[in-house]
């Protein structure tokens, strides 16, 4: 912590590595930071529970049992040193590391190869007007492509505010018509809403009210439509 | 500590079951899979948007805790969030390196999935559903402009240059909020420590 400048300069990284969100380079340097301060260290380890914990607000799902005895066969197979079971369902790992600095090293090489071809197939972010918009709502809309991912980032204000069995559902239009579910924007504020959506060229985004249900189809009218 | 309970591992605290998981106890490994399994597969779900690739990936991580138990330190949190860590740099690992327009449709569709399966919780399905209320409102406090950086880095696996260049924002502004939101949600989550470890 002899470095002020230094310290200030990696102590505004370190959220950006608890979330994941800062690059290789930025990574390596809060990490050579943190061996030698024990602030960044106890900062970044205490901001990377919070970052993790983000992981526990996602929908509950819970895994088919067989992926237990995959699982315990797999371990069982580690053990005695063999190869993985012969026939399971699931393949087994394809790499394994033996702990979690293991485990952002790989994260780390993953994404210096990444960047390396996102640098080469980055393209621009380009506005989406809405082509239908129920009154009083307004929507901020850009389409992202990277990496070859075409997302599509969506905040709508001003829709009406729902009970807790319903929701905004957010629909795909692909060219055979037949919409596809993309499940409910996220509420972020009251009464703001948001979303963000892969689609393909040519494909139109739609958003319903409908209950939280296993919805197979629209049931109501449309109150946003954005093409792609 | 774990010594001298080994026939009854389902007693067992989190730390004490990593102890006997790090000396080879299958048993103990089970529970702990019991306990987390449903959290960790929520969020590769999430995260990877299909289930052949979210079970694969808690799989691998599920194998590499067996492997490196003795690497958990109870001083930077929870089996739970040690755990998630670990699904977390995995999966953005894999949506970078793939590189493919990951369909979501399925990790979009489990509010669905959830409404259908809360008639048979268990209890540690309970206390997941209970701590994802608890970090659900708490990132609910967060302005619009936080929450959606906040959710492009964790869940989009996006750097925050890439967020920045996807909102067209300036760098500063995108590192501000999300440094912002981070801070805004530790605070949040510390005054229910209790709820979410």
């Amino acid at each position: 912590m002899s470095d002020a400048p230094q310290h200030d300069r990696i102590a505004e990284l370190v959220p950006l590595v608890a979330l994941g969100a800062a690059t290789p380079d930025e990574v390596a340097a809060v990490q050579a930071h943190a061996t030698s301060c024990a602030v960044c260290r106890a900062e970044l380890d205490s901001l990377a529970v919070t970052a993790s914990r983000i992981g526990m607000s996602v929908p509950q799902v819970a895994p088919p049992p067989r992926l237990k005895a995959d699982l315990m066969e797999a371990i069982r197979a580690d053990s005695r040193g063999t190869a993985s079971p012969v026939g399971a369902p699931r393949q087994t790992p394809r790499r394994l590391w033996p702990s979690l600095a293991g485990a952002l090293a790989a994260a780390v090489i993953g994404l210096m190869a990444w960047n390396v071809t996102l640098q080469r197939d980055r393209n621009d972010t380009t506005a989406l007007t809405p082509v239908q918009v129920a009154p009083n709502v307004t929507v901020q809309a850009q389409l992202a492509t990277v990496n070859g991912r075409r997302v599509a980032v969506m905040n709508v204000a001003g829709l009406a505010a729902l009970d807790p069995a319903q929701g905004y559902e957010v629909w795909v239009v692909p060219a055979s018509g037949v919409p596809e579910s993309r499940g409910f924007m996220a509420l972020s504020a009251a009464n703001r809403f948001s979303a963000t959506v892969d689609v393909s060229a040519g494909e139109t985004i739609a958003v319903t009210r409908e209950a939280r249900t296993n919805t197979t189809a629209p049931t109501t009218d449309k109150v946003l439509v954005i093409t792609t | 500590m774990a010594r001298g309970r080994k026939h009854d591992p389902a007693g067992l605290a989190d730390d004490d079951l990593l102890e006997l998981v790090g000396s080879g106890n299958e048993p103990a490994f089970g529970v702990l899979y019991d306990r987390h399994a449903t959290v960790a597969f929520s969020l590769a779900l999430r995260l990877l948007g299909n289930r052949a690739a979210a079970e694969d990936l808690v799989q691998e991580a599920f194998l590499s805790i067996w492997r490196g138990a003795s690497a958990y330190s109870p001083e930077r949190g929870s089996v739970r969030t040690w755990v998630l860590s670990i699904v977390h740099h995995r999966g953005v690992d894999r949506l970078r390196s793939q590189a493919v327009a990951v369909r979501r449709d399925e990790a979009m569709r489990t509010e669905a999935i959830v409404s259908e399966e809360y008639n048979d919780l268990t209890s540690d399905e309970a206390i997941s559903r209970v701590q994802a209320d608890v970090v659900r409102h708490a990132l609910d406090q967060l302005s619009p402009d936080q929450s959606q950086v906040l959710r492009l880095a964790y869940f989009g696996g996006f750097t925050h240059h890439e967020i920045a260049q996807m909102l067209e924002l300036p760098l500063g502004t995108v590192k501000s909020r999300l440094r912002l939101a981070l801070e805004r949600l530790r605070q949040s989550l510390a005054g229910v420590e209790g709820a979410v470890t």
